[in-house]
């Protein structure tokens, strides 16, 4: 049993848990179209919002309803003794973690799909002006963001404040993320500009993700004690 | 003029932070000993399962 | 006991001595005034704010390291004195508990004073600057770890995650600050870095203020540090007590 067929088999199952219910998932998007459909109130009858705002408030709404799922997506482990099965399991431990950062970006990306175009169509920013960076920024920045988020989840878990805790403690680490992905995203809103450096924040945005992902893999059995 | 009131009042306030500090040495000298004393009291309790009840 | 009053006493003299080099001696500066002297305190404070959390990381570093490392019969070999201290993972684990709780009084010091500092001179009590806001975030995460620490009913793993938290949390602060000054753009800083393009006079009482914050700090830091030891001591004794009563209970049944 190498790690990778483990990572994909616990990964498999939880997905197809989620699929089976999709209480959780139906939730989170209800949660991100609710919040966007409150911004499009908050911000008016003005509708030419401008870029930075757009990609800001987006991303804002993204990490908002990413977070509260990750805690829950954590929860369901723990019924009827998942989390102890699956720290059985004849593998490395950090597949477990593996398994967790894969099934969370999957439900992730699931949400994003939604929640995304009705951005875009509530507050009449309408497409980006350059899709494939756009496109490209939302994985990668999903990527990274899931897989930090998915490490301090597991870090706050044995907490009794584990719920507020963990945005508590996502949200200052994850501050280089979010001003590269608002950069970014606001660059693909407006017509190219000579003097923005886009590679910086590239650079950033992949940096978190490997760090994020090679970094808790070393420490997950620290981490996580039965 | 008001140079010296305010360093009158840093050096107030300096002093009695370190007083402070003094205090709080002394207590925890009085804690430890304190401690000491009911370690030694466990440790001359009859053992768990005598029989002597 | 009395080399700790002694030390606390030279403090309290080495600390008037600087506060008159701070408030008397060194002289106003050119566009600021008097209101400079603030500087003293808010630069040497923000630099034993850093340097505590540095310290929280390294301790929590080798708390694991010594804990985990398969190293447990060179650990666990009996010692004496410094080396009984310097090779206890505890011991490292609550040097990092007691920098974490100084680091806060001081990035507390630090930013309310940088905003008396800005108030006065700038007629600003907040900027999006790199350095405050890295402060700012900074403060946060160490309300987080320290959230953290005690919201875990275990002692060890409270120990073990707080310190994975502590390493990421310091090793990011850079990154934070880099990001921010990158965010800014070409934005020219609020606070420019007053460098050493002082008088010579200014440097002098800067460095004597350095120096005596950082024998506060330490003093700070032993006495959370003897504080802590205390609590755990107690902790462990109440329980030995509560089993032994258990067991007396069970005996007499």
């Amino acid at each position: 049993m190498t790690i990778w067929r483990a990572v994909w088999i616990m990964a498999k199952k939880d997905v197809a848990i989620e699929a089976r219910g999709k209480a959780l998932y139906l939730a989170a998007v209800s949660y991100g179209a609710l919040t966007v459909i409150l911004l499009g109130f908050s911000v008016g009858q003005q509708r030419a919002l401008p870029a930075s705002w757009a990609s800001g408030t987006l991303w804002l709404v993204e990490v908002l309803a990413a977070l509260t799922s990750f805690t829950r997506l954590e929860d369901k482990e723990r019924w009827d003794g998942g989390a102890i099965g699956a720290l059985a399991a004849p593998a490395d431990r950090s597949a477990v973690f593996f398994s967790r950062v894969l099934g969370n970006l999957l439900f992730v990306f699931a949400v994003e799909c939604v929640t995304i175009p009705l951005f875009l169509w509530v507050l009449g920013v309408g497409w980006p002006v350059d899709s494939v960076s756009f496109v490209l920024a939302v994985l990668l920045g999903t990527l990274a963001f899931v897989s930090l988020g998915t490490f301090l989840t597991a870090v706050v878990a044995a907490s009794s404040l584990r719920e507020i805790l963990a945005p508590v403690l996502l949200m200052p680490l994850a501050v280089p993320l979010f001003l590269a992905l608002v950069s970014l995203t606001a660059a693909d809103f407006s017509p190219p500009d000579p003097f923005f450096h886009a590679s910086v924040w590239w650079v950033v945005l992949a940096g978190y993700g490997a760090v994020f992902l090679v970094l808790p893999g070393l420490l997950f059995e620290l981490i996580v004690e039965v | 003029m008001m140079l010296s009131y305010l360093f009158g009042a840093a050096a107030v306030v300096w002093m009695g932070m370190l007083l402070c500090v003094i205090v709080l040495l002394q207590r925890q000298r009085r804690l430890a000993l304190e401690m000491q004393e009911v370690r030694r009291m466990l440790a001359d309790m009859p053992p768990a399962n005598s029989s002597d009840h | 006991m009395k080399w700790r009053i002694a030390a606390v006493v030279t403090l309290c003299i080495a600390g008037l001595f600087s506060f008159y080099l701070d408030f008397i001696w060194s002289p106003p500066e050119a566009q600021m005034g008097n209101v400079v002297r603030i500087m003293y305190f808010h630069i040497a404070s923000a630099v034993d704010a850093f340097l505590a959390f540095g310290v929280v990381a390294v301790a929590g570093f080798l708390m694991l390291v010594l804990r985990f490392r398969r190293l447990n019969s060179f650990v666990a070999r009996p010692r004496t004195g410094v080396f009984a201290l310097v090779f206890d993972p505890w011991a490292w684990d609550r040097l990092a508990l007691s920098s974490a709780q100084i680091a806060l009084v001081f990035t507390s010091f630090v930013l309310i004073s940088g905003s008396i500092w800005g108030a006065a001179v700038w007629n600003t009590w907040w900027t999006w600057d790199p350095t405050l806001t890295t402060t700012l975030i900074l403060w946060f995460l160490n309300v987080g770890y320290l959230l953290l620490r005690s919201s875990i009913a275990d002692r060890g793993r409270a120990a073990t995650v707080s310190a994975v938290f502590g390493i990421v949390a310091a090793l990011d602060v850079p990154l934070i600050h880099e990001s921010v000054t990158w965010w800014k753009g070409l934005h020219p800083e609020v606070i420019t870095d007053a460098g050493f393009n002082m008088p010579p006079s200014m440097v002098i009482t800067l460095l004597i203020s350095f120096g005596v914050f950082l024998c506060v700090y330490a003093l700070f830091v032993y006495l959370a540090y003897m504080v802590n030891w205390q609590r755990s001591e107690l902790r462990s004794i109440r329980l030995a007590v509560r089993d032994r009563l258990a067991q007396m209970d069970q005996a007499s049944h």
